[in-house]
């Protein structure tokens, strides 16, 4: 037997053996209690699934001019891009969830609703965490790329749009997938202003049935199984070209 | 073709190239050598402009490359092949050869790769177009680099120590694409440690020491009667291992 396999044959003997002791005991877990709630914990998930997808889509959409200026700017967009990116990066992100949705409309005078603020404060906290992947992604293209686009002809942006950006999206990708995962993560946060997300759904339902055990291996599966998904969804999008040496 | 007049540059405090004349002639192959740092690699880089001058003025086919306003349309004449090759890894070999033809010139798709293709069978890997970079040997990377800067039909080629960094055995594959591209009568202004390869194709042979040009002369007299003694103690070092 190859190493691989031997590795594979303790793992699934390992799962093996904890599902044998603890599956008979997870089939007697609340589930009763919790089955009637399916739909409810259902579109809690679907309403994280909602936060993330639009944060992360406003997140990048603001990401990319932020590490632009960042890398390329003149001086003081430069150091305003600077600033943006190290205050959200330096501060709790419940902090920012905070911001938002309390010390923002205390500024200017107008409310500003639960889910708009989950909405902003999550993309805020996207914008500035995405803008230094990519700004990561910029940095690994080698100098000789760039002087060998240059001295064909090419333009400053040309040298960008074909030969720097590529590249620097196929470097980015592993950063890229652990910062979506860690913010479809972030989401649950929006818990503590009210949104009825996944996290809150949960919460919700354990007070209603009690069923604690239950619900927290629904908690986590759901959060799980998520992030996998957002795992292999990305990887979906990876050139396949092997990388020089 | 190019022209150096009095120019001077210096990174900090070293003086990288110190009051160069020199006028290279359309068709000529000029191979520059010396000691590492003495600025030959630069002199070459100046020539398209990836670095600046200080001072003096670089002229290139009638153009002044410190004024040019459109460095790109000048740069699109002048192949450069680098000792790292630098082909792009996300592009295949053929899309590495038709990238600034198409976006450069212009050219449609199918006329650059009819181009490229027959460039790749000049320089001998005809059957690589589909390949990665990553799946080539030193040797044949460095040969579809040299086709990539071809692609342009520019008027000038500058190689910058293309067989540095290749295994021994890949050197001479390189070395008899760019004596090819002598024989058809391309300007050349080759940087390299070669010196057989200066002995047979080269037209004028530069030594450079400390930002100067210390000697300059066809290879004949150059490996034969060299004058200075910075010269002399360089030759007798890169002649003697070989």
């Amino acid at each position: 037997m190859t190493d691989t396999r031997i590795q594979a044959a303790l793992w699934w003997g390992g799962v093996a053996l904890v599902a044998l002791f603890a599956g008979e005991r997870v089939l007697h877990l609340e589930w009763a209690a919790v089955a009637p709630s399916w739909l409810f914990l259902l579109t809690g998930l679907g309403r994280s699934w909602l936060l993330a997808v639009i944060a992360i889509g406003v997140g990048i959409c603001a990401a990319f001019p932020l590490a632009l200026l960042r890398v390329y700017g003149p001086t003081g967009l430069r150091h305003a891009a600077v600033g943006v990116i190290e205050a959200v990066r330096a501060t709790p992100e419940l902090m920012i969830v905070f911001w938002v949705y309390f010390t923002w409309p205390y500024l200017v005078g107008n409310q500003v609703t639960a889910w708009n603020a989950a909405l902003g404060s999550l993309s805020v906290i996207a914008a500035a965490y995405l803008a230094e992947v990519i700004r990561a992604g910029l940095y690994s293209i080698s100098v000789g790329q760039i002087e060998a686009a240059q001295s064909s002809g090419l333009s400053p942006y040309q040298t960008f749009r074909y030969i720097v950006l590529p590249q620097a999206m196929r470097n980015m990708l592993p950063a890229l997938i652990a910062q979506l995962v860690a913010l479809f993560k972030t989401t649950s946060l929006v818990y503590a202003i009210g949104v009825m997300d996944f996290f809150r759904a949960v919460n919700v339902t354990k007070n209603a049935v009690f069923a604690p055990y239950a619900l927290y291996l629904v908690l986590g599966a759901g959060y799980f199984f998520s992030c996998f998904a957002i795992t292999r969804l990305v990887r979906w999008f990876d050139p396949q070209y092997q990388l020089l040496e | 073709m190019i022209e150096f007049r009095h120019v001077h540059k210096h990174f900090g405090e070293l003086q990288v190239l110190d009051d160069i004349s020199l006028r290279i002639a359309a068709g000529e192959v000029v191979v520059v050598c010396g000691p590492s740092g003495s600025g030959k690699s630069t002199l070459l880089r100046c020539i398209n402009r990836l670095e600046q001058i200080d001072s003096g003025e670089i002229i290139v086919d009638g153009i002044s490359v410190a004024g040019a306003r459109d460095i790109a349309r000048l740069r699109a004449e002048i192949g450069m092949v680098f000792q790292r090759f630098n082909l792009y890894p996300h592009l295949s070999v053929l899309d590495n050869l038709t990238l600034a033809p198409t976006k450069v010139r212009g050219l449609p798709k199918a006329k650059a790769v009819a181009t490229a293709v027959e460039l790749l069978a000049r320089v001998g890997i005809p059957e690589k177009a589909a390949a990665w970079p990553a799946q080539l040997s030193g040797g044949q990377q460095q040969r579809v680099a040299i086709a990539r800067a071809l692609a342009m039909q520019p008027k000038i080629m500058l190689f910058d120590e293309p067989t540095s960094a290749l295994d021994p055995e890949m050197i001479q594959e390189v070395l008899e694409v760019m004596m090819m591209l002598a024989k058809e009568g391309m300007t050349m202004v080759v940087v390299t440690h070669e010196m057989g390869f200066a002995r047979r194709v080269a037209d004028r042979v530069i030594f450079m020491d400390a930002g100067r040009i210390v000697e300059q002369g066809p290879p004949e007299s150059f490996f034969t009667q060299a004058q200075d003694p910075r010269t002399q103690a360089f030759l007798s070092k890169i002649l003697s291992h070989v």
